[in-house]
């Protein structure tokens, strides 16, 4: 086959396996048009190994969009049982071929790594199934590789922050052994892979488990998350400090942080009465006196984001939330907005976990996740101010360090509801419910 | 019961593998009926030792002692107390014991003496004397400010004035326990004669007790000085040359990193306790995540050839929270200890199942954890019935009751009257002798005694629980903790499955120690921290094609394929699994 040949035979698979995965996006209508593959490597061999880019053309209104991926290929009539219940990730048959995922294939998943760090030897590759905006293969549980779906034509912050922190020796980040760049485009990355690590989601939700059956307060409780959060909190000011130093710190400027945050209401609020309200304590609350420094950030901080290992906290992915524009997301922000990511993370565990067990038939269990949220959050703030250098970006008063932290929790909260609309309607009452609650607390 | 296999004197490295029960003669069994445990009692009782399959014996001092500190103050080094026998008794005992493949190591206090000892009332009297520079004598109380208090509760100094002599005399411990000075050669000569004494009598091997601080040098915290390493070393040279085969186990109680200075080259103590473990398993299991233990498990050196770790869940100390951080001892305390009376010192005096609310599940859950990994279990006696603890007695004596035998007069231990006993026997509802017995234990099939004695069965089939490399496991469940014991550098170990013929050096000394008839041992530990069923998913491709084979009841799991391995756990559930190859028409039944 040519590689245009091979072209015709992919796209309409394409437009059938993209729209399947997670990470994908856009909107693809059947049709040979839809996308444009350009092929960045060929190996014309058994098993087959095409790697390839995606443009998907501009639909209903959204942005035409590159996306990544490498396409394995074995005869169709035997060695592959590794798809066995993997039909997600299978793009279907041509020429007496099954085409599939390429990351899922053991040997295949070898050979992509070798592309990206050739100085590394591997044996065993074990692809992660869990889906996200990216997708990752472990390898003898030692190293992982992060291979980037959604393109973008700017560096990728999560490779370059990631490399920075590594260079400044920062101890919170994992090593980064290799990238893989083709014309500025980052397309994966291989770091270290922390062997049997937990991140703070699951960590906060073992919490809750014990809380609420053994219904004490929650910091009698064995799983108290108390002395995590604080120390949340200090890894999270340490990685301030630390982003401070290398990307500088300018004076905040709540005005445009005022506008980001309105246009993204007025996007997800369109229309609703709710936005009024919202509006206005937004405008209300960033009039600080002294709104503190602007420095880069995480960006999309949250429980998820952080591992703890048998070596200490990680904090993963600086790709910033995947939903705002790339140019948006290197901007420099108050440090307020990741403690407030933070918080609002502390609410969805909590919620979450509730939800879990039926909130609705005990107040107590209510209370007491109410009483878990409390306690993380005030744990997390004081960790993160324990730390001076991290402090001193901070708004010099105290009430215009919580009044700009209330808005950046509403701000996120909105995001949220943007998010739970698309993907988890029945999570929607999370958010929303806590927009009213802030509102309230705030009045 | 079968015969009893006497010692192999040609098994040197016996230690490696060795189940050890700590006892206090003293709290044994009385066989004289005067209140007080002693050796002819201890040694009517090794019948039940060897049928719970314990394989050595480690004996609190049972030296002369005024007893202000559960006789860790000798009065002299050469003497049996009286209440607990004589030498002959002493004698007798570990002839017996070894009769029946038991060794036996005993406490032997290197740092200090009691201020009884002859060699301190001479030493004391003037500073002219033969035995004047026997202590670490001083003029004035600030020297060595840098070292840390042990006694934190009753010591507020380590220099203690002595009047007859107008000097200070130095003491890690009780002001009653003066330091021994190292630097003086009689010293150090004369503490290796006391060993070689009792290696003489037959002792397989020392416990040193408080074995950092032997030495003391200004400007240090006097703790792992260089000085007390050589002298470590002095000895283990004697015994190697003297007595093969004995052992030394070092109570270092010191971060990993510092404790494996005390294996040295492999050339000062046999053996360690890792005293960090242990309260990282409680932590472990009452925050439901393995966290604790695999950090501090990562944290871990490995030892030299020939070297192994003690650990344990309790002992006749509190439960010393010394090698944790300040936070992590606030957490401890708030969760076992809630009533302040537990606190003591740097830690917690109570007994295991009193720590573990008296949950069968959660103690079978930590002696799984303790046979499974890296080192040899110290169990301490009582534990293997679940004793409880009287927190009203002083000092740590409320773990250190009389051993429950039967619901009898004085819990079956002695047959004096009640007020004459050395200490009271638990009488609680819950703890009481009238519930907790050996008697009763062991009429009843499903007590935990039996448990703990099948278990033990298993731990000695497969010496890979002893001496294999430790691999831990990648689980998605926070709560679940699983790892692989297997021998380093076997033909079937090789991550990529290729044979690579290195069984050669360690391994083949370890393959011969395990099974022969099988090859290579590998178990597989999975274990639930938590109170709650858990499920989880191990990722054990490199394995695919091995049969695991439940231990407790040799039931074959599904055969281990390419996708994760899938296991459920009850509450504080676990599973042992030896990996086995086995081939589809191998699977039993009639031909």
């Amino acid at each position: 086959m040519h590689d245009a040949d091979l072209a015709a035979k992919l796209t309409p698979l394409l437009g059938e396996f993209l729209p399947r995965q997670r990470w994908f996006g856009n909107d693809v209508p059947p049709g040979s048009d839809a996308v444009t593959i350009t092929f960045l490597e060929v190996q014309r061999k058994d098993p087959l190994l095409v790697w390839l880019v995606v443009e998907t053309n501009q639909t209903r209104g959204r942005p035409a969009a590159l996306y990544q991926l490498v396409v394995g290929g074995r005869p169709a009539d035997g060695g592959h049982s590794f798809l066995q219940g993997k039909e997600r990730v299978t793009l279907g048959e041509a020429e007496g071929m099954v085409l599939y995922d390429a990351l899922v294939d053991p040997e295949l998943a070898l050979d992509v790594l070798a592309a990206v760090a050739p100085d590394e030897e591997a044996e065993v590759a074990r692809p992660l199934l869990v889906e996200q905006s990216n997708t990752s293969v472990v390898y003898d549980e030692r190293l992982i590789l992060k291979f980037f779906r959604r393109l973008h034509p700017e560096p990728n912050p999560d490779v370059e922050i990631n490399r920075v922190l590594n260079e400044r020796g920062f101890p919170h980040v994992v090593s980064q052994r290799a990238e893989l760049r083709r014309d500025g485009v980052d397309l994966a990355v291989v770091r270290d892979y922390q062997l049997a690590s937990t991140d703070a989601w699951q960590l906060a939700q073992t919490s809750l488990r014990d809380l609420l059956n053994s219904r004490l307060p929650p910091g009698e409780a064995g799983g108290d998350f108390g002395p995590d959060a604080f120390t949340l909190g200090e890894v999270t000011a340490a990685l301030h400090a630390e982003l401070a130093g290398v990307y500088g710190v300018t004076p905040g400027q709540p005005e445009v942080w005022l506008e980001q945050m309105l246009t993204l209401l007025t996007r997800v609020y369109e229309g609703v009465p709710e936005r009024d309200r919202v509006e206005q304590m937004l405008r209300r609350l960033v009039e600080v006196r002294d709104p503190g420094t602007a420095i880069r950030v995480h960006g999309d901080l949250h429980l998820g984001q952080l591992l703890l290992a048998d070596s200490g906290w990680f904090i993963l992915d600086f790709e910033g939330e995947p939903a705002r524009p790339m140019a948006e997301r290197t901007l420099p922000s108050s440090p307020l907005r990741d403690v407030a990511g933070m918080i609002r993370s502390f609410h969805y565990a909590a919620q979450s976990a509730l939800v879990d067990r039926g909130r609705d038939i005990d107040t107590e269990l209510g209370d007491l996740a109410d009483e878990w949220e409390d306690r993380a959050a005030t744990a997390f703030w004081r960790g993160y101010r324990s730390v001076p250098d991290a402090a001193a970006l901070l708004p010099g008063e105290e009430g215009d360090q919580q009044s700009l932290l209330t808005a950046y929790e509403l701000d996120k909260a909105v995001y949220e509801v943007d998010y739970e609309l698309a993907h988890r309607p029945s999570w929607l009452d999370i958010p929303v419910s806590a927009i009213e609650r802030i509102l309230q607390k705030a009045a | 019961m079968p015969m009893p296999t006497p010692i192999d004197p040609s098994d040197e490295r016996w230690y490696q593998r060795a189940v050890f029960y700590e006892v206090a003669v003293r709290g044994f069994y009385d066989s004289d009926a005067d209140g007080f445990g002693d050796f002819a009692g201890l040694t009517e009782r090794l019948d039940y030792l060897e049928w719970l399959g314990v394989d050595c014996l480690w004996l609190l001092p049972f030296f002369q002692s005024p007893l202000r500190d559960g006789g860790y103050d000798i009065s002299d080094f050469l003497t049996v107390l009286p209440e607990s026998g004589t030498l002959d008794d002493a004698a007798a005992f570990l002839e017996e014991a070894h009769r029946r493949g038991m060794r036996v190591i005993a406490d032997m206090v290197m740092n200090h003496t009691s201020d009884q000892h002859p060699w301190f009332v001479e030493s004391r009297q003037d500073r002219t004397n033969p035995k004047a520079d026997w202590y670490v004598w001083g003029d004035d109380n600030e020297r060595w400010s840098e070292a840390r208090g042990i006694f934190l509760d009753s010591e507020p100094s380590n220099w203690t004035w002595e009047p007859q002599r107008e000097q200070y005399y130095w003491h890690r411990f009780f002001h009653h326990q003066p330091d021994l000075n190292y630097d003086n050669p009689e010293v150090a000569g004369a503490m290796v004669d006391v060993v070689r004494f009792w290696l003489q009598l037959g002792l397989d091997g020392f416990r040193l007790d408080a074995v950092p601080y032997l030495y003391e040098r200004d400007g240090t915290n006097g703790e792992n000085l260089p000085e007390t390493h050589d002298y470590l070393r002095h000895i283990r040279k004697t015994v190697d040359a003297e007595f093969p085969g004995r052992v030394l186990l070092a109570e270092a109680n010191q971060w990993p990193a510092d404790v494996v200075d005390y294996f040295g080259a492999g050339d000062e103590c046999h053996m360690c306790f890792h005293f960090p473990l242990m309260p990282r398993m409680f932590m472990a299991v009452r925050k439901e995540q393995r966290h604790p233990i695999t950090e501090i498990l990562s944290q871990t050196p490995a030892v030299p050839d020939g070297c192994q770790w003690g650990i344990f869940l309790r002992n006749h100390d509190e439960l010393t929270l010394e090698m944790v951080t300040a936070d992590e001892r606030d957490y401890m305390y708030s969760e076992y200890a809630t009533d302040p009376r537990m606190k003591i010192n740097l830690g917690i005096r109570r007994r295991l199942f009193p720590l573990l609310d008296n949950d069968e599940r959660k103690a079978e859950l930590f002696h799984a954890l303790l046979f499974s990994m890296p080192g040899s279990p110290v169990m301490y006696y009582g534990d293997e019935i679940g004793m409880g603890d009287n927190i009203y007695l002083g000092d740590r004596d409320g773990v250190r009751t009389p051993m429950q035998w039967s619901p009898d007069r004085n819990a079956g231990f002695s047959k004096a009257d009640f007020a004459q006993l050395y200490l009271p026997p638990l009488m609680d509802p819950v703890y009481g002798y009238a519930s907790v017995n050996v008697e009763a234990q062991r009429r009843d099939p499903s007590s935990f005694l039996h448990w703990l004695k099948r278990i033990l069965e298993i731990r000695r089939q497969h010496p890979v629980l002893a001496v294999g490399e430790l691999e831990v496991l990648h689980a998605e469940n926070p709560s679940v903790l699983a790892y692989l014991r297997r021998s380093p550098a076997g033909p079937e170990t090789d991550a990529a499955g290729k044979d690579t013929g290195q069984t050669e050096a360690v391994g083949a000394r370890l393959v011969e120690a395990v099974d022969e008839t099988q090859g290579q041992d590998m178990v597989l530990c999975v274990h639930n921290l938590s109170r709650f069923p858990q499920p989880c998913e191990l990722m054990l491709e490199q394995l695919a094609g091995k049969v695991p084979i439940e231990l407790t009841g040799r039931v074959p799991f599904p055969r281990i394929g390419q996708l994760p391995y899938f296991v459920t756990l009850a509450p504080y559930g676990f599973y042992w699994f030896e990996l086995i190859d086995q081939s589809e028409d191998e699977v039993g039944g009639t031909p």
